[in-house]
């Protein structure tokens, strides 16, 4: 009973030290460096419209691992806007929980977000603007939180909105987007 | 036959589902004189990443298995939903009309794996770009929908469909609610008149 008693206590043990696999091992936040095609675009990162940075591309960004997708919107001068959505994957690390950590590192990593990850590196391309009017420079693309869109409208907290790009002779009017996360 | 039908719902085994457009729009808004605009819609794949799934079956520690395919073309489920909602709202469909380019963005479902139970999480993320004759830029936005649905017992392609439809339903719903975009669209019946 004694020798039981023992046993259970010091896999407990092992299990609270060594729980959280991914957490300890790669932490809970990663960088993804963010290049575009051509260079030296402005790129705004949201996840469900909150803004986790903006970079000069090419840079990294350093973002909270989360099993949320990301939103990288790119603008340059004389492009249209590009537009590069990320899922995250499972971290790999996260199963050294089948050796050490079991159900408790499985939730510690899962609750740190560390069981996630997305693509360390991303690529936006732009296209060049075409036609006449294209000479014209339209609007830079609005995050999804600024508080300078065209025109305000009810936004949901989570909603992952982006302002549209007009020409100069069409108004905008809404900027509504919806979500239910 | 009884390994067959056990292996029937076996993460191992792909999963094929058929997706649908189920519209959120109760009341189109018809604009006057739409009927004087066509447009011409087409699509493009701009998928970063799994553009060969809509989703992933998971087992209980979040692993990624078997894929979850959709037995219609996704890229052409988004153009389409995006044509019924303009047409709703008047607008002619056809050809030689008003170029608009729909870019998919994303279209997948994430599992996450809770404690006993799990959740879809989908998002559907398009960009919409109209044009003139002239390849000129006159309108564009990106629309993105999620949809989450807990407590589900099964990381599989009948969960992923459901959260998948609601999540394009919330996104194109954006399109029909859109008024800066029927504007633009709109103000193209004007040029043209100009034009003429």
């Amino acid at each position: 009973m004694a020798r039981l008693f023992i046993f259970l206590s010091g896999a407990i043990a092992l299990a609270a030290v060594g729980g959280g696999c991914a957490s300890i091992s790669t932490g809970t936040s990663q960088a993804i460096s963010v290049d575009s095609s051509p260079t030296e675009a402005d790129c705004t990162l949201t996840r469900e419209g909150q803004l986790l940075g903006t970079i000069k591309t090419p840079g990294p960004v350093t973002v909270k691992r989360d099993s949320r997708t990301i939103h990288i919107v790119c603008t340059k001068e004389g492009y249209e806007e590009g537009k590069v959505v990320l899922n995250s994957r499972l971290e790999s690390a996260t199963m050294g929980n089948l050796l050490v950590g079991g159900a408790i590192g499985l939730m510690v990593d899962s609750a740190s977000g560390a069981s996630n990850k997305y693509d360390a590196q991303v690529t936006v391309p732009l296209v060049p603007r075409a036609g006449a009017q294209a000479t014209t420079p339209l609007p830079d693309a609005v995050p999804a939180n600024s508080t300078v869109a065209p025109v305000a409208a009810p936004v949901t907290p989570n909603a992952a909105t982006e302002a549209p790009v007009v020409s100069p002779s069409v108004t905008p009017v809404s900027g509504q987007s919806r979500s239910r996360l | 036959m009884a390994a067959i039908a056990l292996l029937a719902g076996c993460a191992l085994t792909e999963d094929k589902v058929p997706l649908d457009y189920v519209s959120e729009v109760t009341t189109p808004t018809v604009s006057p004189r739409a009927d004087e605009v066509t447009l011409t819609l087409s699509a493009q794949d701009n998928r970063a990443q799994y553009r060969d799934r809509v989703s992933n079956k998971k087992n209980g520690y979040g692993m990624e298995m078997a894929r979850i395919v959709s037995t219609n073309d996704v890229v052409d489920l988004v153009r389409g939903s995006v044509e019924r909602e303009l047409k709703a709202q008047g607008f002619r469909i056809g050809s030689g009309g008003v170029a608009i380019m729909v870019e998919l963005q994303n279209f997948y479902n994430n599992f996450q794996v809770g404690l006993v139970t799990g959740t879809a999480v989908a998002d559907v993320s398009f960009g919409l770009k109209v044009r003139d004759a002239s390849g000129a830029l006159l309108y564009s936005r990106n629309y993105s929908g999620s949809e989450r649905i807990d407590n589900i017992m099964l990381m599989t392609g009948d969960n992923a469909k459901a959260a998948l439809q609601k999540a394009l339903a919330y996104a194109v719903k954006q399109v029909a609610d859109d008024a800066a975009l029927r504007q633009a669209l709109l103000a193209t019946r004007a040029r043209n008149s100009r034009g003429a």
